[in-house]
């Protein structure tokens, strides 16, 4: 009989706490609208909205110097192609999506910026002569976005600032001073980012599992991940030591192209059928034949 | 009979649980909700950032069944694009900053947000022309299934993990 009461008290009890529950989001915003402090729990990631705004600061600051090859037959086939690419990663969603633009300059060079926007120079898109070297090229890109180095670039110590603060502040008004406050950290955050992009580069462990992760996903799409060897090794006989771009931020290609096949040594080779290999080689063709 | 009282509080400890389990938010833009866990499924309709949905069938890597707030629109969305931790549409008021950020709920909008970015684009001069054309950049699902299936690439089912 006593058990059966404490069963009837615990049971009023969770109805107790389900109300609660219930009552949920709308009053915690009330309550904090009035000035009450629910929690102040330290973020301690950036979230997927805020990754967006990073990445559009970064993709901005690195347009505001380079010119786009504005070729809308050669764009489209690259975003489809790079939509596609994402949905094998393990990160087919980012808050405003996979998006890809063509850089107009001869420099080997491309960029992934926060949250999925892909800048790709001409000069790089010519180390592919295929699509599946075209695509070894954008799974790179995509890996990066996928294990979130351009985020992982921010100073620790300034990401340990921009956390304590996003999690306390959420400001609307342009021109106050809590908008000042974060956009400076925001500042600061998109210069280390675009740095790294542009002058350091990722450390060289960064890049060699952005290529390892790029293996994968070229395997699960069925295209052939040898094309990411033959795409390093063309790359290699057209980078100019000391140069711009890749060649100041990315290993040698021929180590990368080496990593590459200790990889794919003993791995089952991927195969594709006459039409569908046409195919591919048609559109590729169509569409960056003269890029 | 302390065992017994223990064991029906971890009971209803557990049933607790699995109530707040089925609930999940919207962690991108917009998202297609589909009529089967596919990428290449038929999208029934469009789910935005925030909205809370009810998760029906979690079986399927890589997707989740749910029901939209609504209460109609029904279907399968991908994990990617959901999370377990409840946001709120609230970056409207300066006053909210300080809730809402606990482990259980993400504020929209906290942080870098719109406002961050037209101060900084203001700051810089920076012009986002390019930025907003190539966020408009977007594949359709007949361009996306015909790339798929022409080019012979496999069932991306599953591709994700």
């Amino acid at each position: 009989m006593k058990t059966i009461a404490r069963l009837l008290v615990i049971l009023v009890l969770f109805g107790a706490l389900a109300a609660c529950a219930s009552v949920g989001l709308g009053d915690l915003v009330a309550l904090g609208q009035a000035g009450q402090q629910v929690s102040t729990a330290e973020q301690t990631e950036f979230t997927p909205e805020q990754e967006y705004y990073i990445g559009r600061a970064v993709a901005a600051n690195l347009l505001s110097t380079r010119k786009v090859w504005n070729d809308p037959k050669a764009t489209t086939y690259l975003n489809v192609l790079e939509r596609a690419l994402t949905l094998y990663s393990d990160r087919p969603d980012t808050f405003g999506g996979y998006h890809l633009l063509i850089l107009d300059t001869d420099e080997i060079n491309a960029f992934a910026a926060p949250g999925g926007l892909i800048l790709v120079s001409r000069g790089l898109l010519r180390c592919a002569t295929t699509e599946d070297m075209a695509a070894a090229i954008l799974a790179h890109e995509t890996s990066h976005v996928v294990l979130k180095h351009g985020l992982n670039a921010i100073a620790a110590s300034r990401k340990t600032a921009a956390y304590k603060n996003l999690a306390l502040t959420a400001v609307s008004v342009f021109g106050s001073p809590e908008a000042r406050q974060l956009t400076d950290i925001f500042k600061d955050s998109i210069s280390d980012i675009t740095n790294t992009l542009v002058n350091s580069g990722y450390a060289r462990d960064l890049e060699l599992q952005a290529d390892q992760m790029a293996l994968v996903i070229m395997r699960r799409a069925g295209y052939d991940p040898r094309a990411f060897d033959e795409m390093l090794k063309l790359m290699a006989t057209r980078i100019t030591t000391g140069g711009p771009g890749f060649a100041k931020t990315h290993p040698d290609p021929k180590d990368r192209a080496a990593a590459v096949e200790k990889t794919l040594d003993g791995q089952p080779t991927v195969t594709t059928a006459a039409a569908a290999a046409n195919a591919r080689q048609s559109r590729y063709q169509a569409a960056l034949g003269n890029i | 009979m302390k065992t017994r009282f223990l064991l029906a509080a971890v009971l209803l400890f557990a049933a607790g649980a699995v109530f707040a389990a089925d609930q999940m938010s919207v962690t991108v833009k917009q998202t297609p909700v589909r009529d089967k866990p596919s990428f290449l499924g038929k999208q029934l309709g469009f789910l935005a950032y925030a909205d809370q949905v009810t998760v029906l069938d979690q079986s399927t890597k890589g997707w989740v069944k749910v029901v939209g707030p609504d209460g109609k629109l029904q279907g399968w969305v991908a994990a990617s694009a959901l999370q377990t931790k409840k946001i709120v549409l609230a970056a409207g008021s300066e006053n909210v900053e300080q809730g809402a950020s606990s482990g259980e709920v993400a504020l929209a909008g906290k942080g870098f947000n719109e406002t961050v970015e037209k101060q900084y684009k203001q700051d810089g001069k920076l012009d986002y022309t390019w930025v907003d054309r190539m966020g408009k950049l977007d594949v359709s699902p007949e361009q996306l299934s015909g790339f798929i299936s022409q080019g012979g690439l496999s069932s991306p089912d599953g591709g994700a993990q």
